[in-house]
């Protein structure tokens, strides 16, 4: 079976193909241009560079969020116009938990943080032991000192991934057991996408085209003022 | 740093704010505030200007942002008079545009105070002296 992933929830966007658990390609650009211009030429390289035409695709999965709202919509979309004319099984994966794909084999909690703005970051703790993965939480909206305070109370060795990376490590100053994920898997990739979807379609996890939808995590800011209050001056 | 300059009319405006861009190195959020016809959009102007774009810029009210892309930096222009709460704010890709190196240029900030912690906000305050003339109020610093 051969997997189409797409990934363009944060700044860079990529595409790979995945068979039978081997990557066969994968094709990633982080270039100032919108995921609109940059994401069909990548999808297309990802397939031909393996020899691949779109017809011998048979599942789109897709990063579904939490992420940039434009590029959510915009991978999300793609996914669904290139599964939907020959009904093709569709996988949607946490931003977040596909990041943690990127570590398999590692021993490591993974603990990827996207830039949510307002201090805040969007993150999961997924242990990875060899192949298995294991969620510690579910998706969240967290303040980085928030979460720099659950990281001095979690055990093993915590690997940071995800744009604002740099800056929880910051924050996290003098956590003897938080590291950087290396550079080459510190962005978030559709290779993570693909081996998740992998996993996903044997065990039955899959949906069609209708079926993929948007996670927009909202930051738990519903209840703060947006406007400024009438007569108050800042 | 806060400083105040006084305009009599479009071409003053322009001018404070080209002298405002000059000083811009992306990322910055230009906070915009005043009512109906004090200039916001006059200063927006001047902003695109003063960073060397050649294009258009028009008041955002509908369409709620317009991209000026091909100056010294990319410039976005937000109009937030209809946004009235984190749902509509979220799905005009606010939060997307901040990240993206460019300078945001927001037309009724006050409505959207709330979300600009922790951003390089500089604020810029048009008040209606008679008619014609406006006093314009910079001042640089991290929004609370």
């Amino acid at each position: 079976m051969n997997i189409l992933a797409i990934e363009c929830s944060a700044g860079p966007v990529s595409a790979a193909v995945v068979s039978d658990k081997k990557v066969l390609s994968s094709s990633f650009s982080d270039i100032k241009l919108t995921h609109s211009q940059t994401l069909f030429p990548i999808i297309q390289n990802a397939v031909s560079a393996c020899r691949l035409k779109f017809s011998d695709i048979d599942a789109v999965a897709v990063a579904t969020g939490p992420g940039s709202f434009t590029g959510l919509r915009i991978g999300i979309a793609s996914a669904k116009g290139l599964a939907e004319p020959k009904n093709l099984i569709c996988v949607g994966v946490s931003t977040l938990l596909a990041a943690a794909y990127m570590f398999l084999g590692e021993n490591a909690v993974i603990c990827p943080v996207i830039d949510a703005r307002c201090g805040q970051v969007y993150n999961a703790l997924i242990k990875v032991e060899g192949d298995t993965v294991t969620r510690l939480c579910e998706d969240r909206a967290i303040l980085i000192n928030d979460l720099v305070g659950e990281l001095k109370s979690t055990d093993g060795r915590i690997i940071l991934c995800g744009d604002a990376a740099q800056a929880v490590f910051s924050a996290a100053h003098g956590i003897k057991n938080v590291m950087k994920a290396p550079l080459s898997a510190r962005l978030p990739s559709a290779v993570g996408v693909a081996l998740y979807a992998a996993h996903a379609i044997e065990t039955g996890e899959y949906t069609d085209a209708a079926g993929l939808m948007p996670v927009y995590l909202k930051l738990p800011q519903a209840e703060r003022e947006l406007r400024e209050k009438k007569g108050e001056n800042i | 740093m806060t400083y105040s300059v006084f305009s009599s009319c479009e071409n003053d405006t322009m001018n404070a704010a080209a002298a405002l861009s000059e000083r811009l190195s992306g990322g910055e959020i230009v906070a915009l505030r005043g009512g109906l016809g004090m200039g916001k959009t006059c200063f927006v102007k001047g902003l695109a200007k003063g960073l060397g774009y050649k294009g258009e810029v028009t008041s955002p009210t509908f369409a709620i942002v317009n991209e000026y892309i091909g100056g010294r930096l990319d410039l976005f222009h937000f109009d937030m008079y209809r946004i009235t709460g984190w749902d509509d704010l979220y799905s005009t890709g606010y939060f997307d545009y901040l990240g993206a190196g460019g300078v945001t240029a927001v037309e009724w900030s006050e409505n959207i105070s709330g979300a600009m912690d922790g951003e390089k906000v500089i604020s810029v305050e048009i008040e209606r002296v008679s008619n014609s003339d406006r006093k314009i109020t910079v001042s640089d610093g991290e929004s609370t």
